[in-house]
């Protein structure tokens, strides 16, 4: 770490996750999230991102390698009162209403009883405090792991897949909520295969495949770099002249159309050339690759999601 | 060491308000408290008033059977459920308080709350130990006020049991209790799953200590390890309280081991348990 460095709020560093002797679910994971970031954690089913989130919390022991969250070893309870969790899908007592249960982690935390309506509020929640939580839907239970979450008024916030079962209004809350809690310097790491998501509410990203870290950085820098995309006839010249242009490791031909993939800011040029040696370009224009083909593209050269 | 303390006592209040809410804890002590007045005082007052000569039951059968009714051995007829219908309830009641924590997965809930897993575990025992207490006094107190009418009805009010036996019961009851629960929570943690806990529980209590001991009773082996079973030991600090009039069993080691046999139970159920929950990963 340099000196410069802020003191990173979660680290990991070689942190392994083995289950019995053929199972490895994390592979000498090493992660820094800096206080203020909202950080994806971003990877297909089964790629290791809820075994981090729980060695995080203490509920798995690591294998190998070290993990520090808010300044302490993972489960230990001074770092647990600083960290909102929600690992996997919300789950609470069935008979308990929501509000008991919400009471239930207050005590647990040491939080006064009235603590819990404001946390009800939040997350609008209030109408149905009343209720079972056995009789919430799936957007209901999620928003109540979020109060329960968000109840401690925690530094750290460690969410896996959130926004599983809210509606596009509760996503888009989320979001605000996110960026909200970072604004006020809160960090949170949020895991999800949602990628969409991830780039919208994220300001790094740390991408991972059957549990080892394949990518990391801030989410423009993972996205694939821009390339152009050119229909022109005949496409057999066209392919000829820029490769003359950019050299031929730079053009491909894909589905009818020239993708060149370095020298996009040459696009007047290639233009100007093409219609210069009197082949017809109807369309070119650049195009800015999303985080999901970035994502497609790192995950499938490791063997493709799934 | 206060933090210690505050984490404990915020653990122990979200356990009771868990137990206090969770209609199974007073389904278990309904089911304790009709199953003394209805099954046992009611059904046997019952049946024997109403026993045609035909069954082949003497006058004195029928007199020592009602004899048990009896306010004077309320205390005696009391404990003899407390083996049986009061195990199990104690054991069932321990399996849920621990094993559905896995079946909901709330484990992780409370583990990644800010309690450690012990004081979670501490603050569990804390509250269920007090619990077994109260159903003590429900067995206790079904039998009693139902020796009550028994007795109003046949006329024989005038002898109760000293307050010393009374008191005694409690406590006996309150610990043979405890040693089920805590089997009951500790196969809990075990197995990690509420059918399994109980169904083995049952299977141990039923097969094991109710069939297989019994059975081979009279082999000297058996009967020497007999000796050191929880069911084995909470019978004999039963007997500890005087033999009921229709019975004629024998205590297998004094009221001194047995309170000591049982002790150790206590403290090796909640050591394992602890242990257990300590090291294992919390995957649920």
């Amino acid at each position: 770490m340099t000196g410069d460095a802020p003191q990173a709020v979660i680290e990991t560093a070689g942190l392994t996750k083995r289950f019995g002797p053929g199972v490895l679910a994390v592979d000498r994971l090493d992660l820094r999230v800096e206080p203020g970031q909202v950080y994806g954690f971003l990877g297909p089913n089964g790629a290791g991102k809820t075994t981090t989130l729980r060695m995080l919390v203490g509920l798995l022991r690591p294998t190998a390698g070290s993990a520090m969250v808010a300044g302490h070893t993972p489960g230990a309870p001074a770092g647990l009162a600083q960290i909102g969790v929600m690992v996997e899908e919300a789950v609470f007592y069935p008979y308990l209403s929501g509000r008991d249960n919400l009471l239930v982690v207050a005590r647990y935390c040491r939080l006064k009883p009235s603590a819990v309506e404001p946390a009800l509020s939040w997350v609008g929640l209030q109408p149905a405090a009343k209720f079972k939580f056995k009789t919430y839907s799936t957007g209901m239970k999620q928003r109540l792991g979020l109060a329960a979450a968000l109840m401690k008024d925690p530094k750290v916030l460690l969410l896996d897949e959130p926004s599983n079962g809210l509606d596009p209004e509760g996503i888009v809350w989320l979001r605000q909520l996110l960026r909200g809690f970072a604004a006020k310097g809160g960090t949170a790491l949020v895991s999800s295969h949602l990628l969409g998501e991830i780039e919208q509410m994220c300001d790094r990203v740390a991408i991972v495949q059957s549990g080892r870290l394949l990518r990391e950085g801030p989410v423009a820098s993972l996205r694939a770099a821009a390339q152009l995309e050119i229909t022109a006839a005949p496409l057999d010249a066209a392919a000829r002249l820029v490769e003359g242009l950019l050299g031929a490791a730079a053009v491909r031909v894909a589905d009818g159309r020239l993708i060149v993939t370095s020298g996009t800011d040459r696009a007047a040029e290639i233009n100007r050339a093409l219609v210069g040696a009197g082949i017809e370009v109807s369309e070119l224009y650049r195009r800015q690759a999303s985080l999901e083909e970035s994502f497609l593209r790192l995950t499938a050269e490791e063997g493709g999601p799934g | 060491m206060s933090s210690l303390a505050a984490e404990f006592g915020a653990s122990v209040r979200a356990e009771v308000l868990k137990l206090r809410k969770r209609p199974s804890t007073w389904i278990i002590c309904l089911i304790a408290f009709l199953y003394v007045a209805l099954l046992d005082y009611l059904l046997t007052y019952v049946v024997v008033k109403t026993a045609p000569r035909r069954a082949g039951l003497s006058r004195g059968t029928l007199h020592t059977l009602i004899n048990n009714l009896y306010p004077i051995n309320f205390v005696r007829y009391s404990l003899t459920d407390v083996v049986v219908i009061g195990a199990a309830l104690a054991l069932i009641l321990g399996a849920l308080a621990m094993s559905s924590e896995y079946d909901w997965r709330t484990l992780r809930n409370a583990f990644s709350q800010g309690p450690g897993r012990l004081t979670v575990l501490a603050s569990k025992v804390a509250v269920l130990i007090p619990l077994t207490g109260i159903l003590s006094l429900l067995f206790l107190g079904a039998a009693a006020l139902s020796s009550l009418v028994v007795g109003s009805l046949d006329g024989h009010l005038g002898s109760w049991p000293a307050l010393s036996q009374v008191v005694g019961g409690f406590f006996a009851t309150w610990l043979i209790l405890s040693v089920w629960l805590l089997l009951g929570l500790f196969l809990g943690v075990l197995l990690r799953q509420t059918a399994m806990a109980i169904a083995a529980g049952l299977v141990y209590a039923i097969v094991v200590e109710g069939l297989i001991l019994s059975l081979f009773a009279s082999n000297g082996v058996i009967e020497a390890i007999k000796k050191i079973f929880p069911g084995a030991n909470a019978k004999a600090l039963t007997l500890a309280f005087g033999q009921l009039p229709s019975s004629s069993a024998t205590p297998l080691v004094g009221a001194g081991q047995a309170v000591a046999v049982l002790f150790g139970y206590v403290l090796v159920f909640i050591g394992i348990s602890a242990l257990l929950l300590r090291r294992r990963d919390v995957v649920g």
